[in-house]
């Protein structure tokens, strides 16, 4: 047993029971990874399989599982925002007749045509006949057109340049 | 709360409550023992830190492993291996290169005792963490914490020589440390 060294003995002398204060910031960070309180951690243990089946659900579009609201398209969304959604009924009218001239223009009636005699009838005697009839006529008869109408029927491609110039002189610049 | 109680159930408590979870029983131990636990990183860092670092190491394993705790020896005891073994985790890499450095002759630089005694202990830790990884660590083993050569030695996956000479090296530049700043 060899004797314990004199400067082995000081410097352990000198060190032994020694204290020094770590920084203050040393416990906020060990506390950190601490893991958390039993109770919280129990918590989180029963959240957590939730929370990743609905975000699994999410992921999935799987929206008729969860109680949330399909949202709109952004496009959809930026356009019901910067306008009133106040529909322009006058337009829509005109663009649904437009649309009923158009197909009326193409099909032809499948109704027969009044007759000469028919056409020349008196407008009293006309009005008494039975309503089964008159209104199927006058919703089949071709619609008088207006200047407006013929615009939007009139196949440009197929007019020659003089019928096109006619048709600009007519109607002006 | 805990300084009415005799020492023992105050410990006890302490440990049941860190063992429940709850940060203020945590806490308490920390501010009890980090104080002692972090001059022994010191001793065993080359730089603050580096201890700091060691420091946070030690007492997150204390937390985890606290359930391992038998009561067997004292809990202060427990506390400080786990913090010694943490140094030298730490440090492994650094140890291993250090062993197998060439080293020159030795000479006593002979220092007197008085001059030891005047040194503030600041100095000396300071002086001691100026020593390489390998003759720190052994010296602080052998000197500081009692341990044997054979214990070293299997501690650190070394020889009892290599023990030996490590640390009659640390103990030379240690003297030879002291003695300069004896002379300044």
């Amino acid at each position: 047993m060899t004797p314990p060294n004199p400067f082995d003995q000081q410097i352990k002398k000198q060190l032994d029971g020694r204290e020094m204060n770590p920084p203050s910031a040393n416990w906020d960070r060990i506390s950190k990874r601490l893991p958390l309180h039993p109770l919280l951690r129990r918590l989180a243990l029963t959240l957590a399989p939730i929370a990743a089946l609905m975000a699994f659900a999410v992921m999935m579009n799987w929206w008729y599982l969860l109680p949330i609201k399909t949202p709109k398209p952004m496009a959809q969304q930026a356009y019901l925002s910067s306008t009133d959604f106040v529909l322009d009924v006058s337009a829509q009218e005109e663009e649904e007749r437009i649309k009923q001239l158009l197909q009326e223009s193409r099909e032809p009636s499948s109704l027969p045509l009044p007759t000469a005699e028919q056409m020349h009838e008196p407008q009293e005697k006309r009005r008494g006949e039975s309503p089964s009839n008159s209104p199927q006529l006058t919703q089949n008869q071709p619609k008088a057109a207006s200047t407006s109408d013929l615009r939007i029927h009139i196949p440009l491609k197929l007019m020659s340049d003089d019928e096109l110039q006619q048709l600009l002189q007519r109607e002006g610049p | 709360m805990l300084t009415y109680l005799s020492p023992s159930t105050a410990e006890d408590q302490l440990i049941q409550g860190c063992l429940d979870g709850r940060r203020s029983y945590q806490k308490v131990l920390y501010e009890h023992f980090a104080p002692k636990m972090f001059v022994i990183c010191q001793r065993y860092a080359g730089r603050s830190s580096q201890a700091e670092d060691i420091l946070q190491e030690g007492f997150i394993k204390v937390f985890n492993n606290l359930h391992l705790y038998r009561g067997d020896g004292s809990f202060e005891g427990w506390i400080k291996r786990i913090f010694i073994n943490t140094s030298i985790e730490y440090h492994r890499k650094a140890i291993r290169k250090h062993f197998y450095q060439e080293l020159g002759p030795l000479q006593d630089p002979g220092v007197e005792a008085k001059a030891l005694q005047n040194l503030a202990w600041c100095d000396l830790l300071d002086f001691i963490q100026q020593l390489p990884a390998g003759y720190r660590t052994v010296f602080n083993l052998y000197v500081i914490e009692g341990f044997s050569h054979a214990e070293i030695s299997e501690l650190l996956g070394i020889s009892c020589g290599t023990s030996k000479s490590q640390l009659a090296r640390a103990r030379y530049m240690l003297q030879s440390l002291i003695k300069a700043n004896n002379n300044q």
